[in-house]
């Protein structure tokens, strides 16, 4: 049976993969790079859907690893003169390290405290990056196109913003983080995990330390999230303040639940929905946060599994 | 020492201050956050709207009327009174419908304030508009005069939490409330209208929002994005106060309003919020209740 | 056959406030036996056993497992070490299916073999899930979702569920509650299978059969023991008929 789940979910992900890779040769320049955009940010969904829809903690502080991640490269890059790989590297270590620790802490309060927690630890990276203004450019930020030579590989150069490129390396993460979650849902530990989210007391008293699991979730999905946002870096060349913001924070829970929490591709889903949405909806109206506010609003109410949640529960069974 | 006085007394004196009125409005504000956390165990992620629409009612009035006078009495009625009913239309329409499920509330109230922060920028614009005092005179001390319409916002606020203390110790909704607060179950048996309640409870908190903004408009000017800063103060204040305490919420407005005033004199205001910030994370890590609140079972 | 002793309490307190739940109990357990607990409402059962699988911090007193001091060991520490709690009102994954249950189970069992080395495979989780569900005879519910199990088949698969964890010590509380007369048939014969590879504790009310399961009954009033011994001596212990059965 697990089996099967397996066959189904890697053979659902290697069709919205095969698409996504065939969908570039034909998209036109515009939506060829909406789209590399949007495999970026559904990535940062999917690491953000490990921890919420698989182990049940809502965080709202998820932009301070994204942002960690994105500066650590953006800051390596320029001061240090990195090469853009290691500088994503750095920002994947970065954001590892302050997952890790922030668990630590954070794992010691549980529902609207766990939330309120991640919110305030999100805020105070936000006012460091204000603060460190001398540091870090504060609220303009910094472009990175100068500091990024070409990717060599095989003796072939590629420039990180070609849009080829972009977009190939966005669907590379995407990619790697669909069958990273996945492939750890369908093992031991991802059962336990699923256990903790819908039944933490009695997880406990099957003998499982808790705490150690929701830790290791806690810090993949701030290590995802951070590698997102260092990859967003390096793709799109600017790293800025707003990154860090609260809405980047709500962002990545709005697209998860839009899509589906628990669902392999519903995070991917709702992130390219409401990518267009409010892309289509600003190009006649400025007023996106309706859109936004009315979606999160009416998806809790009437639709809390989602759109992919709700079509597996009443039409798609079979959907991982 | 006494040197370092000589030069540095009257800012001292200047950030206690303002640190003062900081506090007294952040009281204001908070108390409403925690009197609907404490009775409906809802954390209103949008309180800090309704405090940003009391400022916009506050400049519409004032707008509308020309006298700063008179349109900011009127703002006294008209904010609290929009705002409150629009938080029993909140209450009625979207938490009522999710049981008041704290996780779903977050969101949903996210979703509100999405909603209500488009609300202003469409009817009110981007930018930022000052709101004339409806009263000026200064008061002068030996080192700078100060304005009088700063202190009366203070000795107003100090007024509505007596009032609200009063409310709550005597009134029949305030022995509802508490009723409410400690077993909804237990209470609707005995007879009480928690639907009402819950209505009511957060009606008020929107209401006390609404009206701090009111009082502030005139001192920092209205602009649609002004919501965030109180709302995360106002979370600061009430987890150290300890949540749903309200003796508590008042002792920590004061030590956050008074901090705020004397680092931001001092030093620079993203630093004292920076610092608020990170302290009150590590205290709700390490004492859930707050500071000064009791522990809840 | 001098026994093996498997558990012992000394001196056991649990207060709530004024009232003494557990009052210096002083309780032993042999290996292999089927030990039930009786006595009326509120004379501390339920707080000692969740005071010996941890649930319940104990406020004075110790308790030895398998000649181990095990007093401050938490209660995953304390599953781990054997000692596992079946509840009163069934506890299980609702959401999740059955083999998922048991499996969750199971999985931690195996992880923690000492020839494990922390990495289990599935099809060793599988074939135990298999025995386990098989023995409490649901064989051939795992994909259903346990939540729409009708009761006595949850509670069923909560049995599987302490199986599939390893008991040395399987402590049941209220295992007949809600069942039919036909499934408490089965659930002694299952109680005396299970007997055989462990230790059985039971807490509970229907008199027949605890007097027809049990090897040894122990009953409690006012948080304190009354009397220990073979269903023959309580049923005809003066005190006993009383204090309990009320004549």
């Amino acid at each position: 049976m697990r089996r099967q789940a397996l066959v189904k979910s890697l053979l659902l992900q290697a069709g919205v993969l095969g698409a996504l890779f065939l969908l570039q040769f034909v998209l036109p320049p515009y939506h060829h790079s909406s789209v590399s955009k949007i495999m970026v940010l559904g990535a940062y969904a999917v690491g953000y859907n490990f921890l919420l829809g698989y182990t049940g903690l809502m965080s709202l502080g998820h932009a301070m690893f994204f942002a960690a991640g994105m500066y650590a490269t953006g800051l390596g890059i320029y001061y240090w003169e990195l090469a853009p790989t290691l500088g994503v590297a750095f920002g994947g270590l970065t954001a590892l390290a302050l997952s890790g620790v922030f668990g630590m802490f954070a794992l010691r309060t549980t529902g609207v405290a766990f939330l309120i927690v991640t919110l305030m630890f999100g805020q105070t990276l936000f006012l460091s990056i204000l603060y460190f203004d001398e540091f870090t450019f504060g609220q303009d930020g910094f472009t990175l196109s100068k500091y990024l030579p070409p990717l060599v590989l095989g003796g072939q150069e590629f420039a990180y913003a070609d849009p080829g490129v972009r977009y190939n390396i966005g669907l590379l993460l995407l990619g790697a983080y669909l069958l990273l979650t996945t492939g750890i849902m369908l093992s031991p530990i991802g059962r336990v995990l699923i256990a903790i989210r819908e039944n933490e007391a009695r997880t406990q008293l099957l003998g499982y330390n808790v705490f150690a699991y929701k830790w290791f979730a806690l810090t993949l999905s701030g290590t995802l999230s951070g590698l997102a946002g260092s990859v967003h870096g390096v793709l799109f060349s600017y790293v800025g303040v707003t990154f860090a913001e609260i809405h980047h924070s709500i962002d990545p829970l709005l697209w998860t639940l839009l899509g589906g929490t628990g669902t392999v591709i519903g995070p991917l889903a709702g992130t390219g929905i409401m990518f267009y949405l409010i892309d289509y909806t600003s190009s006649f109206t400025d007023q996106y946060r309706f859109v936004v506010g009315a979606i999160l609003i009416l998806i809790i109410i009437w639709f809390p599994l989602g759109l992919v949640g709700t079509l597996r529960k009443r039409w798609l069974t079979w959907l991982p | 020492m006494s040197a370092w006085f000589d030069e540095n007394g009257p800012l001292v004196f200047l950030a206690l201050l303002d640190g003062t009125v900081t506090a007294f409005v952040l009281a204001l504000i908070a108390l409403g956050l925690s009197l609907v956390f404490g009775v409906m165990r809802v954390v209103n992620v949008a309180h800090g709207e309704f405090f940003m629409l009391g400022a916009v009612v506050a400049w519409f009035t004032f707008d509308w009327i020309g006298d700063p006078l008179w349109g900011f009495l009127l703002a006294l009625v008209v904010g609290p009174v929009l705002v409150g009913g629009l938080s029993i239309g909140a209450d009625h329409f979207i938490l009522r419908k999710i049981s008041y499920n704290p996780e779903s509330t977050i969101v949903a109230t996210i979703g509100l304030l999405y909603i209500l922060q488009q609300l202003a920028l469409t009817v009110f614009g981007p930018e930022s508009r000052p709101v004339e005092a409806p009263i000026y005179f200064r008061v002068q001390f030996p080192w700078f005069g100060y304005s009088g319409y700063k202190l009366l916002v203070a000795g107003a606020a100090a007024a509505l939490l007596l009032l609200i203390r009063l409310l709550l110790k005597r009134s029949k909704l305030g022995l509802y409330m508490r009723a409410t607060q400690q077993d909804p179950e237990t209470a609707i048996t005995f007879g009480v209208p928690t639907r009402r309640v819950h209505a009511a409870v957060f009606a008020l908190g929107g209401g006390l929002a609404a009206l701090a903004g009111v009082l502030v408009v005139p001192i920092r000017q209205a602009d649609h994005l002004m919501g965030l800063e109180p709302l995360l103060l106002s979370f600061i204040v009430v987890i150290i106060g300890g949540l749903g305490s309200i003796r508590g919420t008042i002792v920590a407005a004061f030590i956050i309003g008074i901090s705020d005033g004397i680092i931001s004199v001092f030093y620079e205001p993203t630093l004292a919020k920076m610092l608020a910030t990170l302290l009150v994370a590590i205290v709700l890590v390490f004492r859930p209740s707050g500071l000064f609140g009791e522990e809840r079972v | 056959m001098a026994a093996l002793e498997l558990l012992r309490t000394e001196k056991l307190c649990r207060q709530y406030g004024g009232l003494m739940a557990v009052d210096q109990v002083d309780f032993r357990l042999q290996q292999g036996q089927i030990r039930a607990i009786i006595g009326p409402n509120g004379a501390g059962k339920t707080t000692l056993v969740s005071l010996i699988c941890g649930r319940t911090p104990a406020s004075s007193g110790r308790i030895f497992f398998k000649g181990q001091d095990i007093s401050s060991s938490s209660p995953a520490r304390r599953v781990q070490a054997g000692i596992v709690y079946t509840f009163q009102v069934t506890s299980i994954f609702s959401k999740l299916s059955c083999y998922e249950n048991v499996a969750l189970a199971a999985q931690r069992f195996l992880k923690d073999r000492p020839d494990a080395q922390g990495s289990v495979r599935e099809q060793d989780i599988a074939s135990r899930v298999a025995v386990c569900l098989k023995e409490v005879g649901l064989a051939g519910v795992e994909e259903q979702e346990a939540g729409t199990l009708p009761y006595g088949h949850q509670k069923l698969l909560e049995v599987a569920m302490s199986l599939a964890t390893g008991p040395e010590l399987l402590i049941l509380d209220e295992p007949t509650q809600g069942l039919a007369e036909s499934e408490i048939q089965n659930l002694m014969e299952l109680i005396r299978t299970i007997s055989q590879s462990a230790t059985v504790l039971l807490i509970e009310h229907n008199m027949p059969f605890v007097l027809n399961l049990a090897e040894q009954i122990t009953v409690m009033t006012h948080g304190s023991i009354l009397a220990e011994g073979t269903p023959e001596e309580i049923a005809n212990h003066r005190d006993v008929q009383v204090a309990y059965l009320g004549t």
